[in-house]
């Protein structure tokens, strides 16, 4: 059997390996720059997003639900009244399971009354029934694999290269595609501006040396912030990996959120 | 009249029972009447065009009298069928967007300069 494998075409297929290997890096630092260059945030001039990586992580078990965060977040980024929210503060009622039943656990009551801004009415079953509770304060996942990226038509939903999830507010047409694609129902449709919104991490603060708003607002450091490229090891986004023991919600549905929890229950979703 | 349409569907849509995020617990579907429209419209269009196929490549000679009716209802349908898929964007003056995409930058419009720091 003649062999077809000529020493024209070995090489050229190998050196064509090599440049594809050689040009990924290259596509990505291209895209870093373009974006830094060309898109509309609300960064100062002389930000770079390649020397940051903005990670924010929540400690539920320190959550004590007075909604803070979530009037913090309203005020500072001007989100419009009504069912509109950036974050918000979910709380959770696991009843004990009903006399004869099999399972080891009642069912999930979840609630989250305006976002969690004007406090929680009284449980809707009595006291002895219940299991537990506890408040899980919900924002943008920061998705590594984004749905709401990969579906956006216009391209104006991006992921920075300092890990921010951002929206480019002149590009947006605000079809919703993003709003439905989001699992965790991070985004909406402002009524003010037409255009689709959502958890930016308060680019315009964390920009800037600040810390965003629900941060610094939290009176139990439930929520936690920081920059992994930059932090040093007493850093308390460094602290909170170290220890605790942390999940992701939906993990199943490969998102890879960069948000991470600790102290929430499996009924958290 | 929009608003009884979308009444209308609102009631015939299943009510959700349990916890909904706060963000999709809106009055109206987001996506509602408008985009409902658009396959509607498409199957009009399609439909005329049909009817005018019909008598000039199938030879159906009993339809001959509806042919240029058939075909200017097509023809008028079409040129509406991407109105209500417009008019539900929050930007419809940005949907030319669309066609531009995937696209290097998000932003291409103004200099490179007076882009940043907005």
């Amino acid at each position: 059997m003649k062999n077809h494998l000529s020493r024209r075409s070995v090489l050229g297929r190998l050196s064509a390996a090599v440049a594809g290997v050689l040009a990924a890096p290259v596509a990505k630092a291209a895209k870093a720059v373009t974006q830094k260059v060309l898109v509309t945030t609300d960064a100062p001039k002389d930000y770079d997003p390649i020397k940051h990586k903005w990670v924010m992580a929540i400690d539920a078990n320190r959550c004590i639900g007075c909604g803070f965060c979530a009037e913090a977040c309203k005020k500072e980024n001007h989100v419009p009244e009504g069912p509109y929210f950036r974050t918000w503060v979910e709380r959770y009622i696991i009843t004990k399971p009903k006399p004869g039943s099999g399972a080891a656990r009642g069912e999930t009551l979840v609630d989250c009354p305006n976002g969690g801004i004007t406090g929680y009415p009284e449980a809707p079953v009595p006291k002895e029934e219940i299991q537990h509770s506890f408040f899980v304060p919900k924002l943008c996942n920061l998705c590594q694999h984004s749905p709401c990226v990969q579906v956006c038509p216009v391209g104006a939903t991006f992921d920075a290269p300092d890990g921010a999830v951002l929206i480019d507010p002149k590009y947006c047409i605000g079809c919703g595609f993003c709003i439905q694609a989001c699992p965790y129902g991070c985004r909406f449709l402002s009524p003010v501006t037409k255009t689709a919104e959502k958890c930016t991490l308060c680019y315009h603060r964390i920009t800037r040396g600040l810390k965003p708003a629900c941060v610094e607002v939290c009176p139990t450091q439930a929520r936690i912030f920081g920059d992994l490229t930059n932090a040093k090891p007493e850093d308390p986004i460094l602290q909170f990996y170290q220890n605790n023991l942390v999940t992701a919600l939906k993990p199943h549905l490969g998102t890879e959120p960069r948000l991470f929890y600790a102290g929430i229950d499996k009924e958290v979703r | 009249m929009t608003n009884d349409m979308i009444n209308i569907v609102v009631e015939v849509m299943p009510h959700f029972e349990g916890y909904v995020y706060p963000n999709e617990a809106t009055q109206q579907p987001l996506w509602g009447v408008l985009i409902v429209l658009y396959p509607y419209i498409t199957g009009l269009v399609a439909g005329a065009f049909i009817m005018a196929s019909l008598v000039r490549v199938f030879n159906v000679k009993a339809l001959e009298p509806v042919y240029r009716l058939s075909l200017l209802t097509a023809f008028a349908f079409l040129l509406c069928a991407p109105l209500p898929l417009l008019f539900h964007l929050g930007h419809p003056e940005r949907c030319f967007e669309v066609m531009m995409t995937p696209h290097l930058t998000p932003r291409w419009r103004s200099s490179a300069l007076s882009m940043r720091g907005t």
